[in-house]
C-alpha cells in the first residue's frame, strides 16, 4: 500500500469533478474487495481515492412494477442475496451473487465494483447479459445509458472513462415464463473466481413450451462477458430435447476463445462450457417443471 | 494529512488520527492494541481478520479506516474475557476446535455473526458461514461441531 | 475416601489445549503481536528473475528517503553461506555475486513505517545481466544445460545410493515387476501466519530475536553462525506459532537480515512475510519425480523395490538429501519388501528451494508406493487390502535397513479401517464412486543422525511451595499440543491437577536445548524426558511424605494433588502440604532435570545407511470415497476414515485434531495444492489461485485410535503429527481409480487430467 489522498463527496457532480481533476491518478472506491486487493498487493498505487459510499443517489434497490428493477452501484452482493424481491422475481442474479466471494466478501463487494472491475470471471455479469440489463453512466457534463454487451471492453477495461461513473443498472421485467439459472465452476465449492460461469434465460412459449428466446452468456471463457448468440440461435422455436441441448452445448464451446490459464487450459475450458451449457439448459426445464407442479 | 475519525469498538468511543491509507485492521492492531484480529494475507481470503462491522462480518484487510469513521466495530476482545467467556469461546475449547490458534478470533467472530442472524443453521449453512475463514491446522471438523453445538445450546435455551 | 476409580487421571483423556483461553480471547501474542518502543518495519528487495548477474546496486535514492534508517545488500553481510546441514552451504543471507530464483533476498530496507519502507525499496536500482535458466530437473542434468554453480557437473547438488538385500535375486524371482513414474509437485506451507521475526540489540550488542519458529536452537545456532556471533550473545524467544507443518525450523534470509538492518539502524526492526512473499520465497515441499519399479510373485509377495527419484533441489541447499533419503527409505520399508535398490539425484533449478512440510519425503513416498500398491493388485486380481494384509510389516520385524519395528498395528489398521469404511460393499459399488486405500510408516519419535544431529529433549521441572509446578521445556508447541500432552504426562506422572502444571515457553536464554519440534517426536522424545523428570521430583517428595506419615516411600503413591499411602489411602497429605514443609521448612526446593534420548537407536552407517535410527515406526490407514463427475473430472471426496496406531492415546482429542487436519492437506495435496511455475515466475501467488481446503471441501471423517503400547513411548505412545496427513493423498488417487478406472500419477489430480485420462481410456 502506498501514501494516498482520501476524499469522500456527498454527491455525484463532487465525485465527478474529483476524478475529472485527478484523471488517471484517481480511483474509485466502493466496496474495496477488488480495489483494495490490488492495492495490497502494490499492482496498482492510485493516488487519490473517491469514495462513493456517501453518496445517497447511489445506493438502494428500486422496482417500479411496470418497468423492473433498479439495482444502485453501491448494493451489496449480500444485498442482493437476501433480498427475498430479487430472489422471486429476478432469481438468476441471487443465483449469481450467491456464489461470489465468502459472507465478508459479499458484505462489502457491490453492484458496481463487480461490473467496473470488469475481471472476465465477474459472476454477475452474465446474469446481467440475459436479464438484458441497461447501464447508466454519467459523465461532468452528460448523461448515457448503454446496454450491458457494450460495457466491457477488455479484461479489466470497461467503456468508462476516467471521468464517469455508473450510477444505475437497469434490468427490464423479464418476459413472464421465462426462466433462468447461473452456475458458477470452480475447483472448490467456495471462494473461487469462476473457471466458467454461465447464465441461461429461456422464455417458453405459452402454449406448446417452445423456445420463444434464448439467452446464454458466459464469464471467464474470453477477456470479457459475452452471449454465446449461435448456440441460442440452436434453441429458439424448438421444443428443447437432449439433441437440441446437446447440439447448442457443443456451438457454445466453439463459439468462444478461452485461453489457457492459472484457472485451467484453453481445451479444458472448451469440455466445461459444453457441460455447463446442458446443465444450465437441463436445470432452467427442471424449474419450469417445478413451476407446473406447484401450479 | 491526517483525518480524524470516530469509531465505537467493543462499545466504546474512540476518536483517532489516521492516514488515509491504514488498513482499518492496521489501525485495530496497532493504534488500539487489539491485536486479536489477526493479518494473514492482505487479500480478504484468509479471514483472520474478520471483524463484525456496523452489525455484519468483513475482512478489515480490506476496509481503510478512514471508510470505518462513524462505525461500529466488534473484535475478539468484545466477546468475553477470562472471566465470562462466549458460549462460542467455550465450545472452542470444550470440543478441541483450536490449534494453532491463529485463525480462531476470526472463525469465532464468523461464527457469532451466523448465529446472530440465523440461529439455526443447517451444516451446509456453517459450511458456507466460515468458507471465508482459512484454517491450515484443523480441518474445519471440529470448528463446524461447535459452531452447531452452540446453535444447539442456543435452541435449547430458547425453549425454555 | 477413594482416590484410585480409573487407572489414569489424565492419560487417555480428552483435554483441551491448556492454552486456549489465550487464544479464544485474542490475547495469545503471536509475532506480528509485538511491539517494541522504537521498532522500525523492515522490507525485502526481491530478484525479479530467475537466473541473473548482479551488476551493481545504487541504494543512494533509496538511505535518502526520509524515515528510512538503514538499507543493506552483500555487503553489510558477514557474507557466511548457510543452509540446514552445515557440510553444504549456499545460501548468502543477501546475493551477492548472482541471484538465482524469482525471489532472491538482494537487498532490505528499514524504515519507520511500512508504507515508507515499501517506497525506499522502490528507489533501490539493481543492474542485472540476465542469464539463461532451467527449471526441470530432468532438464537440468542434460548436457548443455544453463549451469547454476560453475563446479557443479550438471547441476546435481548431491547424488546417493542404498541397496539392501540381493536385488539380483530379488528380480530373478519376481513372476511380474511394475515400473511407473510419478511426480509430486512443489507445495506450501500456507500457514495462516506468515514468517517473521523481530530482531533487537541491547546495548552490549546482545541480539534477541524473537520469532515464529518450531526450533528455537536450530535458528540460535544458524545465527550465531551467519552473524559470527558466539551463542550466549543470541537469545531467540519462541512465541506463539500460527501454524509451522515443518516450514519454520530453519533460518529464513529474514532473520539475518532483520539482524543486519538491527545492527545498522541501531534500533529493533520487524520483518513480516507478505502473502505473496510466503508464496514465491519460502521454501516449498520438495517436488521429486519418482521411477518405481516393483516385483511380485503371482501370490502378491513382494520380491524387491527398485527406484529412482530425482529431486528438484531449486536454487540453493537445504534439507534436500535428508528428505530424498526419508523417501527413499520409505520406498524400502513400507511392506516388507526383501531387497532394495535406490537412486537418488539431487538437482540444481531455478526455482524456489525445498524444505520440509508434514511428512518430509513422507507424502512423495507413499504416493508412488500406495498407488503403484494398486495397480499391483488390480493386476493380480488380489483385493488391494488383502495384497496389503499379506505384505505389512510385523512386530517384531527387522527390516533389510535394518529397521527394528517394535509396536506395529499396521494389519489391524487396515483391517478395522476396512471394516468401518464398508470395504467389500463399496468397492463394487457401480457409479461415480469409488473407494481406495492407502498406509502409512514413519518415524513415531524423531530420528538419529539423519539431519545432522541426535534426536534428544531435556525437561526440568520444579515443584513450587504450593505445589504447582514449573516444567520447562525446549521444545515448542506449535498448536499441535505438545504442552498440553506435556502437562498431561507431568500431572499424571507426579499426581498433581493439570491445572496446577505451567509449561514455559521456549527462549534460549533460559530452556533447555532440544532438537525442536519436527519429525512427529515431541510426545515420545519430550514425553519420556517428563515422564522420567515427573517420576523423579515425585521420588522426592515421596521421601518428604513418607517422614511425615511415617511410612516407607515405597508404599506411597500420589493422585490428583494428594500423597497417600498405597494400603492405607485414608491416611494421605497433599502435594501441596509437602512441597511447603520440603521448600520452606527443609530449605531444598524439589527439582528435576532430565534429558532422553532413545537407547534403542543409533545413526544410519555413513556408507551403508544401515542401522534403526527411529525409536518406534507409527502406522496408520486411510480410506478414501470419492464421487467424481466424470463430465468435468471434478473429485469430491465424501468420505474418509483414519485408523492410526499411536501406541497409546494420551489425548485422543488432540490426535483426532492432527488428523483431521492431516487428511485436509491430504487432500490439497491431491487435488488442488501446486505452485504454478513458469519461467521461474509463481503464476498462483495467493490464496486466490493457489487453493487450499476450506469449509465447504471437507469430507465425512471418521477416525478411529489402534493402542499397540509402544515399549519405549511414554506411556506407550508415539507420534502422530505426519502419519496423519501422509496416506491421504495415495488413498484418494486410488478412490479415483475404482471410480472410474483411470490412473493418475502425477500430483494433484486435478479435473483437466481426470477428463484428458477418460478421453484416452476411450
Amino acid at each position: 500500500m502506498k501514501r494516498l489522498e482520501y476524499f469522500a463527496p456527498n454527491n455525484i457532480g463532487e465525485a465527478l469533478q474529483l476524478l475529472d481533476i485527478h484523471r488517471d491518478k484517481a480511483k474509485v472506491l466502493a466496496g474495496g474487495t477488488d480495489l483494495l486487493v490490488q492495492m495490497n498487493n502494490n499492482e496498482i498505487n492510485p493516488s487519490y481515492l473517491v469514495d462513493l459510499k456517501k453518496i445517497n443517489d447511489l445506493a438502494g434497490i428500486n422496482y417500479i412494477p411496470n418497468e423492473g428493477l433498479r439495482l444502485y452501484p453501491l448494493t451489496t452482493i449480500s444485498d442482493i442475496e437476501s433480498s427475498e424481491f430479487i430472489t422471486e422475481k429476478f432469481s438468476i442474479l441471487s443465483d449469481a451473487a450467491k456464489t461470489i466471494g465468502s459472507v465478508q466478501i459479499r458484505n462489502r463487494a457491490t453492484v458496481g465494483g463487480n461490473l467496473c472491475r470488469a475481471a472476465p470471471s465477474a459472476d454477475l455479469a452474465p446474469a446481467l447479459f440475459v436479464l438484458e440489463a441497461q447501464l447508466k453512466i454519467r459523465g461532468i457534463k452528460s448523461e448515457k445509458t448503454v446496454p450491458i454487451q457494450n460495457f466491457f471492453i477488455g479484461p479489466g477495461k470497461t467503456i468508462l472513462k476516467y471521468n464517469e461513473i455508473l450510477t444505475e443498472v437497469i434490468i427490464p421485467n423479464p418476459p413472464s415464463l421465462s426462466f433462468g439459472v447461473y452456475l458458477k465452476h470452480g475447483p472448490r465449492q467456495a471462494m473461487d473466481l469462476a473457471t466458467v460461469g454461465i447464465a441461461v434465460l429461456i422464455v417458453f412459449a405459452p402454449i406448446n413450451h417452445t423456445c420463444e428466446s434464448a439467452k446464454i452468456a458466459l464469464a471467464s471463457v474470453a477477456p470479457t462477458p459475452l452471449r454465446a448468440k449461435a448456440a441460442e440461435k440452436v434453441l429458439v422455436g424448438e421444443k428443447i430435447n437432449q439433441l437440441i441441448i446437446d447440439e447448442a452445448a457443443k456451438v457454445a464451446s466453439e463459439e468462444v476463445h478461452p485461453v489457457t490459464d492459472v484457472y485451467g487450459s484453453e481445451w479444458y475450458k472448451r469440455d466445461i462450457i459444453a457441460v455447463y451449457v446442458k446443465r444450465a439448459i437441463k436445470r432452467v426445464l427442471a424449474r419450469v417443471k417445478d413451476q407446473e407442479n406447484e401450479a | 494529512m491526517k483525518h480524524k475519525i470516530r469509531l465505537t469498538v467493543n462499545g466504546e468511543l474512540n476518536e483517532l488520527l489516521v492516514d488515509p491509507w491504514q488498513t482499518l485492521v492496521d489501525i485495530i492492531r496497532n493504534e488500539m492494541g487489539l491485536t486479536g484480529t489477526k493479518k494473514g494475507c492482505g487479500s480478504g481470503d484468509c479471514g483472520a481478520c474478520t471483524i463484525i462491522f456496523n452489525g455484519k462480518p468483513v475482512c478489515s484487510c480490506l476496509i481503510l479506516s478512514i471508510e470505518a469513521d462513524g462505525s461500529e466495530i466488534i473484535t475478539i476482545e468484545g466477546l468475553g474475557s477470562g472471566e465470562e467467556l462466549h458460549p462460542i469461546q467455550k465450545a472452542f475449547i470444550q470440543l478441541g476446535a483450536i490449534q494453532c490458534g491463529f485463525c480462531t478470533p476470526g472463525m469465532i467472530i464468523s461464527a457469532k455473526a451466523l448465529l446472530d442472524k440465523f440461529p439455526n443453521p443447517t451444516e451446509e449453512q456453517v459450511k458456507i458461514a466460515i468458507s471465508g475463514n482459512l484454517c491450515r491446522c484443523s480441518g474445519y471438523k471440529k470448528i463446524i461441531e461447535a459452531i452447531l453445538h452452540v446453535r444447539d445450546l442456543f435452541q435449547q435455551m430458547h425453549k425454555h | 475416601m477413594s482416590i484410585r476409580d480409573d487407572q489414569f487421571s489424565y492419560i487417555g483423556k480428552k483435554i483441551p489445549l491448556i492454552d486456549s483461553i489465550y487464544k479464544v480471547t485474542g490475547e495469545a501474542k503471536y509475532l506480528d503481536d509485538i511491539r517494541l518502543p522504537g521498532m522500525l518495519y523492515g522490507k525485502v528487495l526481491r530478484s525479479p528473475y530467475p537466473h541473473a548477474k548482479i551488476l551493481g546496486i545504487d541504494i543512494s535514492k533509496a538511505i535518502k528517503l526520509q524515515g528510512v534508517k538503514a538499507v543493506i545488500t552483500a555487503n553489510d553481510t558477514t557474507k557466511i553461506k548457510f543452509c540446514h546441514l552445515p557440510i553444504t552451504p549456499n545460501k548468502m543471507v543477501l546475493a551477492d555475486e548472482k541471484v538465482r530464483f524469482v525471489g532472491d533476498e538482494v537487498a532490505a530496507v528499514a524504515a519507520i513505517d511500512e508504507v515508507t519502507a515499501e517506497e525506499a525499496l522502490d528507489l533501490i536500482k539493481v543492474d542485472y545481466e540476465i542469464l539463461p535458466a532451467v527449471f526441470d530437473p530432468e532438464e537440468a542434468m542434460e548436457p548443455g544445460a544453463p549451469k547454476i554453480y560453475e563446479d557443479c557437473e550438471k547441476n546435481i547438488a548431491s547424488r546417493f545410493a542404498r541397496e539392501f538385500g540381493d536385488i539380483k535375486k530379488g528380480i530373478g524371482g519376481s513372476d511380474l515387476v511394475f515400473e511407473d513414474r510419478y511426480t509430486c509437485p512443489p507445495v506450501v506451507s500456507c500457514t495462516i501466519e506468515p514468517h517473521g521475526c523481530i530482531a533487537s540489540f541491547d546495548i552490549y550488542g546482545r541480539l534477541t530475536l524473537w520469532t515464529t519458529t518450531q526450533n528455537p536452537y536450530n535458528i540460535q545456532r544458524a545465527l550465531a553462525n551467519v552473524l559470527k556471533m558466539q551463542m550466549h550473545n543470541v537469545r531467540v524467544v519462541n512465541t506463539f506459532v500460527g501454524g509451522a507443518f515443518g516450514n519454520k525450523s530453519v533460518i529464513l534470509p529474514l532473520e539475518p537480515i532483520a539482524v543486519f538492518l538491527a545492527k545498522k539502524a541501531n534500533k529493533p526492526v520487524k520483518i513480516i512475510n507478505s502473502r505473496f512473499e510466503e508464496f514465491i520465497s519460502t521454501r516449498t515441499r520438495y517436488s521429486m519425480i519418482i521411477y518405481l519399479k516393483t516385483g511380485v510373485k503371482k501370490d502378491g509377495t513382494l520380491t524387491f523395490r527398485e527406484a529412482k527419484v530425482i529431486t528438484n533441489n531449486g536454487a540453493y541447499n537445504n534439507k534436500a538429501p535428508g528428505i530424498t533419503l526419508l523417501t527413499c527409505n520409505r520406498i524400502g520399508n513400507l511392506y516388507r519388501v526383501p531387497n532394495t535398490r535406490i537412486e537418488a539425484l539431487i538437482v540444481y533449478t531455478n526455482n524456489q528451494y525445498g524444505d520440509a512440510l508434514r511428512g518430509w519425503g513422507g507424502p512423495q513416498a507413499h504416493f508412488a508406493v500406495e498407488s503403484q500398491m494398486d495397480s499391483i493388485a488390480h493386476a493380480l486380481n488380489i483385493d488391494p487390502l488383502e495384497l496389503r494384509l499379506k505384505n505389512a510389516n510385523q512386530p517384531g520385524d527387522t527390516t533389510p535397513w535394518g529397521w527394528k519395528i517394535t509396536s506395529c498395528g499396521l494389519s489391524d489398521c487396515l483391517k478395522e479401517a476396512a471394516k468401518i469404511a464398508g470395504w467389500y460393499y463399496k468397492r463394487n459399488q457401480t457409479g461415480p464412486r469409488g473407494i481406495g486405500m492407502a498406509a502409512v510408516i514413519h518415524t513415531g519419535g524423531g530420528s538419529m543422525g539423519t539431519h545432522g544431529g541426535g534426536n534428544f529433549s531435556e525437561i526440568s521441572m520444579k515443584i513450587n511451595s504450593d505445589g504447582t509446578v514449573n516444567v520447562i521445556t525446549g521444545d515448542s508447541d506449535i498448536g499441535q499440543g505438545s504442552n498440553t500432552v506435556l502437562a498431561q504426562i507431568v500431572a499424571e506422572e507426579l499426581g498433581v491437577l493439570i491445572k496446577d502444571v505451567k509449561i514455559t515457553s521456549v527462549d534460549t536464554d533460559v530452556t533447555p536445548v532440544t532438537m525442536g519440534t519436527w519429525g512427529s517426536r515431541v510426545t515420545f522424545i519430550c514425553g519420556n524426558a517428563a515422564k522420567k523428570a515427573a517420576k523423579e521430583a515425585k521420588n522426592e517428595l515421596f521421601k518428604i511424605a513418607a517422614k511425615m506419615l511415617e511410612v516407607d516411600p515405597k508404599d506411597l503413591d500420589s493422585k490428583n494433588g494428594k500423597i497417600y499411602g498405597k494400603r492405607s489411602p485414608d491416611h494421605w497429605l497433599t502435594i501441596s502440604e509437602v512441597a511447603y514443609e520440603s521448600t520452606v521448612k527443609q530449605g531444598k526446593t524439589i527439582t528435576s532435570k532430565v534429558t532422553y534420548s532413545p537407547s534403542n537407536t543409533s545413526p544410519p552407517d555413513l556408507k551403508t545407511g544401515y542401522g534403526n535410527y527411529c525409536p518406534t515406526y507409527s502406522f496408520g490407514v486411510h480410506v478414501a470415497e470419492v464421487e467424481v463427475d466424470a463430465e468435468t473430472g471434478k473429485v469430491k471426496v465424501i468420505n474418509m476414515v483414519a485408523v492410526h496406531d499411536v501406541g497409546r492415546a494420551i489425548n485422543p482429542l488432540l490426535i483426532e485434531g492432527q488428523i483431521e487436519g492431516g487428511i485436509a492437506m491430504g487432500i490439497g495435496y491431491a487435488l488442488l495444492e501446486k505452485l504454478q511455475w513458469e519461467n521461474g515466475k509463481t503464476l498462483n501467488p495467493n490464496f486466490c489461485t493457489y487453493k487450499i481446503v476450506n469449509s465447504t471441501e471437507v469430507p465425512s471423517i471418521h477416525t478411529f485410535l489402534i493402542e499397540t503400547i509402544d515399549p519405549y513411548g511414554p506411556f506407550g505412545a508415539k507420534g502422530i503429527g505426519e502419519p496423519a496427513t501422509i496416506p491421504t493423498a495415495p488413498a484418494i488417487a486410488n478412490a479415483i481409480y475404482n471410480a472410474i478406472g483411470v490412473r493418475i500419477k502425477d500430483l494433484p489430480i486435478t479435473p483437466d487430467k481426470i477428463l484428458k485420462a477418460l478421453k484416452e481410456k476411450q
